[in-house]
């Protein structure tokens, strides 16, 4: 019988498990010390608000051939990430370009980083009264590039 | 008994001990270094920095950044001040590198183009709010100019 070999792996095992709890807690400490990134979705949010409502004053964003991407000159492309919302208070109208749900999730998002944030607000035009909504989630992409 | 099989054992088993080992330390330290210098922090700042001065410009007019301490940082890396900043018209997106093999990109949303003057020593146009002299700092120079043909910079 060899009770020193079957010792041995015995300890094989044990020494991964204390290296697997030494790494994770290295990973752990340090990821929650570097790995956040510079919070930038409410800015963006406010900035999209200030360059898309001239714009909203100036034409109509409920005629029905309007094309906002063009006329507004936004990227179409970053939609995927933005939400543009304009309710009409009195008549319940709707216009908006890019995802929806951002209306219902910035009303959730709290301090979640994965949910959006937006700005909203009442404006006037052309003697009607507004729901202005602008969000953003846009997330840094860090990658490979050679 | 057979204890010179028992010895070899032994010794094999600490060869593999030792030479895990020394991998984990090796990829754990490089990984930690990674963070050292806050690279991918920095680089995501810059970029959504680079991004809001872009969003918020008018157009046609000439805009810069201080970036004395990322260029240094990049020199440091052995990064080639070129390829620091990169402005896609394409895409739409800003990417700061400060490291030879990776980068951070972030998108603006505005339809323009942006055209890259480079890296040039400040002047006092560039001085904004900041005292002092300028001209010993570094600021990142670009124009963003109304869409016409998207073209690659």
């Amino acid at each position: 019988m060899n009770k020193r070999g079957s010792g041995e792996e015995i300890m094989f095992f044990g020494f991964f498990v204390i290296l697997a709890l030494i790494i994770l807690g290295i990973v752990w400490g340090v990821a929650a010390m570097n790995a956040r990134k510079y919070d930038f979705r409410l800015v963006e949010a406010q900035l999209l608000a200030d360059h898309v409502l001239p714009c909203f004053k100036e034409k109509d964003f409920f005629r029905g051939e309007f094309n906002f991407f063009d006329e507004c000159k936004v990227n179409e492309n970053m939609f995927d990430s933005h939400l543009i919302h304009v309710e009409n208070v009195n008549s319940g109208e709707v216009f908006f370009v890019g995802v929806l749900d951002y209306i219902n999730q910035c009303e959730i998002s709290g301090n979640n980083r994965n949910f959006p944030q937006c700005v909203t607000f009442i404006t006037n035009s052309g003697g009607n009264q507004f729901r202005f909504t602008a969000g953003a989630n846009q997330k840094s992409a860090r990658g490979i590039i050679q | 008994m057979n204890k010179k099989g028992d010895g070899a054992e032994l010794l094999r088993y600490n060869i593999i001990f030792f030479a895990l080992e020394a991998l984990v330390f090796i990829i754990m330290f490089v990984w930690i270094v990674g963070f050292q210098d806050n690279i991918a922090l920095k680089e995501d700042f810059y970029s959504k920095e680079l991004t809001r001065i872009i969003d918020s410009a008018v157009e046609g007019k000439e805009a810069s950044f201080l970036v004395t301490e990322l260029v240094e940082q990049a020199d440091s890396n052995k990064v080639q001040r070129s390829d620091i900043f990169t402005f896609d018209n394409v895409n739409n997106r800003v990417t700061v590198k400060l490291s030879p093999r990776s980068g951070t990109s972030f998108g603006f949303f505005k339809d323009v183009n942006v055209i890259y003057l480079g890296i040039e020593p400040g002047t006092e146009e560039d001085k904004g709010p900041l005292t002092g002299d300028v001209s010993d700092e570094l600021f990142v120079k670009f124009i963003v100019a109304e869409s016409e043909e998207p073209q690659n910079e």
